[in-house]
């Protein structure tokens, strides 16, 4: 195949156009995240300005829960054995909710066996609220880490399973034949194809979970546990200690930034197409 | 055995295929077809929707079974070894996101164990270079347009170095201008490299632009009704082509085979305007 054809064809600056594009999209990202922080300013201004108006029951006032945040955390109250341990439940769950929302997604996208057998549990305990498997975990397994382990599990696992599953099947659609096609053997159409294919899909998953294991730590401590910050939450909430009450929700939520900016970068990271196809749109 | 038998490549000979709906309804895709191909044709399947044509060339490729008759490469019964030797191109360019374009192109050859990593590179920039696109070769798909998409998908296909393209309607999902400019080029470059295709189509005039042979194909069940020989000059232009007086015979009489006669539901006049586009 020594034959030319550069006369034929000729897309360089086709490809300078869409070098240019991705520049400018940049520039937009820098200017958006500028605007948000202006947002978050505007916003910690107006509750200081409202809060000096109320009782501190009500609203509090920034200043005085970032005092409070500081003594949890460098100061005489300080939390840390909550903040461990909320954290250790969350990440443990979390671990766990992974490798078994993704194994189960995996059967269930790449078999339509199993994916007939299960279906009809799969929708129902999807739909079920999962807080009312509070108080059975607790009379089986104890008022302990373990019940609440296991509920951050039921509820970080859904969000995974259906992501993966649906990948599978999506990934399994479009790209299969080709895979057969190349001449590619089982196993590498899973290791080529299958697996890099899901990826996405298992991090959009793993980020709504990451989310969802704050929600679970917070509420299964809430109800099964006295320690942790869902415990805390709990009994400044009725000793109506809101200034110490948001503390402990600020706490709670850069929990659920940190996790979800962590998996949102891993995506980047991992799999960087999936993001940048998104925007093409 | 006779000449004739030793010269034809690819051969189909008496396909049946059958699919079950969930009621285990049979319904007959393919019915008896046969089909011959040489070394260095270019081979049309021309048809409706829904008769067949694309389920025919994916069983060419192994892609699908097949309940009867035989297909077979250089008079041997295509196996593992004979489907090396064949490269699909795909509607959808199909291109993995997760792969630079060479890295996309690599992937045709990556059953090929004879081929070192630097062969299968050096393939790959050849084959991208081909189409025009060696300057896009570490770009992600996604950054490239819908007709470069699919000039890589047509690389992938040519860095194979097969013995016959199968292509599936590969410029069938390009808007028109681009459509026109991917016929003029691959089909330039299929020529020049005297490359012998499989090449399903809806499109008349595409099959008319392109081909030596068209098989036109009838549907339910999709079975050969008729083949054609284009008796046109190469090289072809597009423009030439259309007003050719062969060509328009051509035409009128694929158009009279599919029932698709235009007086019978378009005025003359009309017609007159819109030519026989299909």
């Amino acid at each position: 195949m020594a034959v030319s054809l550069e006369e034929g064809f000729s897309d360089a600056t086709e490809l300078q156009v869409i070098d240019n594009a991705l520049q400018r999209s940049r520039l937009r990202t820098g200017f958006r995240y500028s605007g948000t922080l202006y947002l978050i300013v505007t916003l910690l201004i107006l509750w200081q300005v409202i809060g000096s108006f109320l009782d501190p029951i009500y609203i509090s006032k920034p200043t005085i829960v970032a005092s409070n945040l500081w003594d949890m955390l460098f100061g005489k109250t300080q939390i840390w054995h909550d903040i461990a341990v909320s954290a250790s439940e969350m990440y443990i769950g979390l671990a766990i909710a992974l490798v078994v929302g993704s194994v189960f997604g995996l059967a269930i996208g790449r078999s339509r066996v199993i994916r007939g057998i299960t279906a009809p549990y799969v929708v129902f305990l999807n739909a079920t609220p999962l807080v009312i498997t509070l108080p059975l975990l607790a009379i089986w397994l104890g008022v302990d880490e373990k019940a609440r382990i296991v509920f951050i599990v039921l509820l970080a696992t859904w969000p995974i399973l259906l992501n993966v599953a649906a990948g599978c099947r999506n990934v399994s659609g479009r790209f299969t034949e080709l895979g057969h096609s190349a001449g590619l053997s089982r196993t590498d159409v899973i290791r080529k194809i299958i697996i890099p294919g899901v990826l996405p899909y298992f991090l959009t998953g793993a980020r709504i979970s990451a989310g969802l294991v704050v929600i679970g730590m917070v509420v299964s401590e809430m109800e099964v546990s006295l320690v942790g910050l869902g415990y805390l939450l709990a009994s400044y909430a009725s000793g109506f200690q809101t200034s110490k009450l948001l503390a402990v929700f600020v706490i709670s939520t850069v929990f659920g930034l940190i996790n979800v900016g962590l998996l949102s970068l891993a995506t980047r990271i991992w799999a960087p197409w999936a993001v940048l196809e998104r925007k093409e749109r | 055995m006779t000449l004739n038998d030793e010269q034809c490549l690819l051969e189909v000979r008496g396909v049946s295929k059958a699919f079950s709906d969930r009621r285990h309804n049979r319904k007959v895709v393919l019915d008896d077809v046969s089909l011959k191909v040489q070394q260095g044709e270019f081979v049309s399947i021309l048809g409706k929707s829904g008769c067949g044509k694309t389920t025919l060339l994916r069983i060419i490729d192994g892609l699908i079974e097949w309940d009867e008759g035989e297909v077979l490469l250089e008079n041997q019964s295509v196996g593992k070894a004979q489907r090396q030797r064949m490269a699909f191109v795909f509607q959808d360019s199909n291109l993995l996101p997760w792969r630079s374009v060479k890295k996309n192109v690599e992937l045709n050859l990556e059953s090929m164990k004879e081929l070192s990593p630097q062969e299968r590179s050096d393939r790959a920039i050849e084959a991208l270079r081909l189409v025009g696109l060696e300057d896009a070769a570490d770009h992600a798909p996604y950054q490239l347009s819908g007709g470069m998409q699919q000039r890589v998908g047509v690389a992938r296909a040519l860095a194979r170095q097969p013995a016959v393209f199968l292509m599936d309607e590969p410029f069938g999902h390009l808007d028109n201008f681009t459509r026109e400019r991917l016929q003029q080029e691959i089909g330039a470059l299929i020529e020049r490299l005297n490359a012998t295709v499989v090449f399903v189509t809806h499109d008349i005039d595409e099959a008319i632009l392109l081909s030596d042979k068209i098989v036109l194909m009838e549907a339910d069940p999709g079975r050969v009704s008729k083949v054609f020989n284009v008796d046109l000059p190469r090289p072809r232009w597009r423009y030439n082509v259309r007003a050719h007086p062969e060509a328009m015979r051509l035409r009128e009489e694929i158009v009279t085979d599919l029932h698709l006669k235009i007086a019978d539901w378009v005025q003359p006049e009309e017609a007159m305007l819109n030519g026989s586009e299909s």
